[in-house]
């Protein structure tokens, strides 16, 4: 059985107590729980004030939607507009909402049915009451036939075949039609349903002024006001169907519905299995992403910055490791390949973040920039000295992580940075910590330093074992240096204000600092027995 | 306890849902237009997560790398203003029956702000998000910086009715449960570099979070699990109530004959019953005995003064209450605030006394206001029949009066008094008196 309920602002409602915007009359009978739902689709946005000359241009919601009450499917076709003035003397709206039955749908379609004269009430009379039954449901037919109406505002009638091939191919995503005020689209979207099927007709849930829904309310065709947050919204999304109720120029893509939108003639066509596949698993499109970030990262945009594609593929703070890395571009010269893919799978794969890869990148371009015979020059020889310096840098850096809650903290552990620099050979790079006055770029700079660092002390004539062990205490040094800059001081250092203090109270955080304090002392361990 | 930490709140409270949670709980909104659909939300918003990578400035990043900006509750996943996880909030409730002038006196107030507490009080008062204030900084506009200011526009359509659906509110599932929140409006105070309490700038900033409620919201049975629009009773530190007096005929017989004329409303409310019934869901929302008073303030704000003025003694209201203090800066007129409750009260009790019996028996400090958001008696649009005015000719009277005194009662040293706190004139010692 058909229900229906009237929605304004009244001196008095159905409801003893209710004065203001409340539901005036409604069928015995309704659901406390339809009752809400229709309330709530009585939501009006006015373009025009009532006393503005334009107030007539103001738009008139009609509208199909789909909606799960009791565990029951339920067609409600509305009507809100604008009505005058309300009895506080203030601009009121009228919504007139009537719920069906499946088995009572009109095989003519919902835009038919709102098109008839009369079925939704423009006006209330005013009495306060609950009405014995609902109202009368027009019959009636509404074969398919050539979309003249849409040639006259588009210029290709097909544009009605392609909005129904959009509505059925992806059901889950909505269609937008975008119109200026002052133009009706519902003829629109009564000339597009009649070429469906009468059993897909229904199917088709529209709004001819979308203005926002809540929740759980299916409308796949939302016709929205040009310059309407809602067509931003519609421009924003990727891949949805935007059309502009305009001539345009543009011809409608082929198809079996566009070309009977075109001539009148064919017969209607059953939907593709995907969009019934689709519908049948989702009626009403409930999104379930997942809470924490779970997905591995893609590939981003080619026009998202380079900064923005490495840290992509950089672990996560809280120590978990990512997928290995791609290889590295090739390099000219061997000696560079080397150290290149010691210092990104370093930074890719150690625990570190945005600083490693940034600072990985950017030797990458700086190394590629460079003739072979000129990079990596062995000034430091590996061995008992550089593991001891190593050790006194580390120990150095692991002062960073502690305890520095002064006011003046920042200036000091700037200092101690540099100290731990140059200890372990970098003078320039120490000098330039120290005068550091853009506290922004310390954590890049020690990266940078660290990477330095390994390139000046390759061993370039060291081969086997040798070679192996350096490599293993770089990469463990590297590793460090990048956890530990993700991890707690250093980019608290880089950054200041609140926002990485926001991060440093993660548990993730303090986990990791748990994590790098175990790896601290395995890696003292290792170096102390390859010392002996 | 360095810089950094100390700028963060220990736990900070959604002014959605009211929810009070750590800092580092907070989600953070994706920015990547792949990762729409949240469970919350709906398919079309951006995904909230929490993150557990950054970039070097902490922004999250999601999880197709890409740097995200804002941040969401991590109840109810509507997004939250960064200064809120940094500074206090202090919740401000406006309520009262349809019609009683909330969205107006709300628009005056926030303007008047703007110009005000910076010039006057040395405080900063700013959007904390743009975006959300959005409706309000419409309703300013319409008011104050209308393209047709010299023409006369009839009130209805300065603002229009404010509505229980639509873009005032947000809708969030919990499940299958779908609830409406109103949205906040929420602006940054903070005193500035020339204020004599600049030093104490952390304690003394807060953010200011309001709410235009419709009167509807407010009367009995409207509150319930889908309908949370006034469950921020329960935190509010200021409690303003609206009181129209021409909507109680006792009121509009004692009135001009303006205010009885043919442009004048002809219905009545039973308005204490809005106060009633506010009462109760604060007694309930606060966990508060029924004996118990209400700790916080409660200020009856009575409107349209334009069109009674004449009972308080015509222009009482040409100044506003607050002139040059010891401190450099403005501070309040406590005085003439006291002088003016106690008239105000007295004519309520002449005319409505239930509204004073309902206010004082239920709140610990009770102060009266008059206030008019016009400034001035509007005319009656010969044509429609209703009351109109221009916009050019719109200067709000003491409509700033009810919040600054709530901030220098609640917020000691920001808004500093004309005179010592310990002076028998403040107001509102029991019930205004």
């Amino acid at each position: 059985m058909s229900l229906e309920l009237f929605y304004t602002s009244a001196v008095r409602g159905v409801k003893p107590g209710s004065q203001g915007f409340c539901t005036v009359a409604l069928t015995h009978g309704m659901s406390a729980a339809l009752i809400d739902r229709l309330e709530a689709l009585s939501a009006y946005r006015p373009v025009y004030p009532p006393h503005d000359d334009n107030a007539a241009l103001n738009p008139v919601l009609r509208a199909h939607y789909r909606l799960g009450v009791g565990g029951k499917a339920v067609h409600v076709l509305s009507r809100v507009a604008p009505c005058g003035l309300d009895y506080s003397r203030r601009p009121n709206k009228l919504a007139h909402h009537v719920a069906l039955d499946p088995a009572e749908l009109s095989s003519a379609g919902p835009a038919w049915l709102l098109s008839q004269p009369g079925f939704l009430e423009a006006e209330w009379d005013g009495e306060v009451c609950i009405l014995p039954h609902g109202p009368k449901l027009p019959r009636g037919a509404a074969p398919p036939r050539e979309c003249q109406r849409w040639r006259q505002v588009t210029g290709d009638a097909g544009w009605a075949g392609a909005l129904l091939e959009a509505l059925r191919g992806r059901p889950e995503r909505p269609a937008y039609l975008v119109y200026e005020p002052g133009m009706d689209p519902l003829p629109l979207l009564a000339e597009a349903i009649a070429l469906l099927p009468a059993e897909e007709r229904w199917k088709i849930t529209f709004s001819t002024y979308y203005a926002g829904l809540p929740q759980g309310v299916e409308c796949a065709c939302r016709c929205v006001l040009s310059d309407s947050p809602e067509a931003a919204e519609a421009a924003r999304l990727p891949g949805a169907f935007v059309l502009p109720l305009r001539r345009t120029g543009e011809r409608a893509p082929d198809g079996d519905l566009a070309r009977m939108a075109q001539t009148g003639r064919g017969r209607s066509v059953p939907r593709t299995a995907r969009a019934r596949a689709a519908e049948e698993e989702a009626p009403i499109p409930v999104p379930s992403p997942p809470l924490a970030q779970t997905i591995p990262a893609k590939a981003p945009a080619p026009d998202e910055e380079e900064e923005t594609r490495v840290n992509d593929r950089s672990p996560q703070l809280g120590g978990r490791r990512s997928p290995a890395p791609p290889p590295p571009p090739r390099m000219p010269g061997r000696g560079s390949s080397q150290w290149l893919l010691v210092g990104l799978a370093a930074g890719l794969l150690g625990g570190a973040g945005l600083t490693a890869a940034v600072g990985g990148a950017v030797w990458v371009i700086r190394e590629r920039g460079k003739p072979a015979e000129a990079s990596a020059p062995p000034t430091v020889a590996p061995g008992k000295g550089l593991a001891e310096r190593a050790l006194e840098g580390l120990d150095k850096i692991e002062d960073l992580s502690k305890g520095d809650d002064q006011p003046d903290a920042d200036a000091r552990s700037l200092k101690r940075l540099a100290d731990g620099l140059e200890q372990l050979g970098l003078k320039t790079l120490g000098e330039r910590v120290r005068n550091q006055g853009r506290r922004q770029r310390v954590a890049e700079k020690l990266v940078l330093a660290m990477r330095e660092f390994a390139r000046q002390s390759s061993p370039s004539g060291a081969a086997g074992a040798e070679m192996k062990s350096y490599r293993r205490r770089h990469e463990q040094l590297q590793r460090f240096a990048t956890t530990l800059l993700n991890g707690n001081h250093a980019l608290r250092l880089a950054v200041g204000p609140a926002g990485w203090e926001l991060v440093r109270r993660r548990p993730e955080a303090q986990v990791d600092l748990a994590a790098l304090e175990k790896e601290i002392d395995v890696f003292q361990a290792r170096l102390a027995q390859e010392e002996e | 306890m360095s810089n950094a930490s100390a700028s963060l709140l220990s736990r900070t409270t959604c002014p959605h849902c009211w929810n009070t949670f750590p800092p580092e709980a907070v989600l953070w909104v994706s920015a990547h237009t792949d990762l729409l659909g949240d469970p919350r939300l709906g398919p079309e918003k951006q995904q909230r997560f929490l993150p557990t990578r950054f970039d070097l400035a902490g922004y999250a990043l999601d999880a197709r790398g890409v740097r995200c900006n804002e941040l969401a509750c991590p109840r109810c996943h509507l997004t939250l203003p960064r200064g809120l996880v940094e500074v206090e909030p202090f919740f401000v409730s406006i309520l009262g029956a349809p019609a009683c002038g909330k969205s107006f006196f709300l628009a005056a107030m926030t303007w008047q702000l703007r110009q005000e507490l910076p010039r006057l009080f040395q405080v900063r008062f700013q959007d904390a998000s743009p975006t959300a204030n959005q409706s309000l900084n419409e309703y300013e506009q319409s008011l104050f910086l209308n393209g047709r200011r010299d023409e006369v526009i009839p009130l209805a359509s300065l603002i229009r009715k404010t509505e229980l659906q639509g873009e005032l509110y947000d809708l969030v599932m919990f499940g299958s449960q779908q609830v409406s929140y109103p949205r906040p409006f929420l602006f940054a105070l903070a005193p500035t570099e020339r204020h004599p309490n600049a030093a104490a700038r952390q304690q003394l900033s807060r953010m200011l979070c309001l709410y235009d409620n419709a009167g509807e919201h407010f009367q009995p049975g409207m509150d319930s699990t889908q309908t949370q629009a006034t469950r921020h009773l329960g935190q509010s530190r200021l409690l303003l109530f609206l009181f129209d007096p021409t909507q109680d005929p006792r009121f509009r017989a004692r009135c001009s004959e303006e205010v009885n004329g043919a442009a004048a409303p002809s219905f009545a409310a039973r308005q204490e019953m809005v106060l009633l019934e506010a009462i109760a869901r604060i007694r309930v929302l606060a966990n508060m005995p029924g004996a118990a008073k209400h700790p916080h303030p409660l200020y009856v704000i009575v409107t349209k003064y334009d069109v009674w003025a004449k009972l308080l003694g015509g222009a009482f209201l040409s100044e506003p209450p607050w002139g040059e203090s010891r401190h450099g800066i403005h501070g309040l007129d406590v005085e003439r605030i006291a002088a003016a409750s106690r008239q105000v009260r007295e004519l309520l009790l002449d005319t409505s006394p239930e509204i004073v019996h309902a206010a004082e028996g239920f709140a610990s400090q009770v102060v009266y206001f008059p206030v008019s958001v016009l400034g001035r008696r509007p005319v009656v649009d010969a044509e429609k029949g209703l009351w109109a005015i221009k916009p050019r000719n719109l200067k709000p009277l003491w409509c700033t009066a009810p919040l600054l005194y709530g901030l220098s009662q609640g917020l000691k040293g920001l808004i500093p008094r004309r005179r010592d706190p310990g002076d028998a004139a403040a107001p509102g010692r029991r019930g205004g008196g």
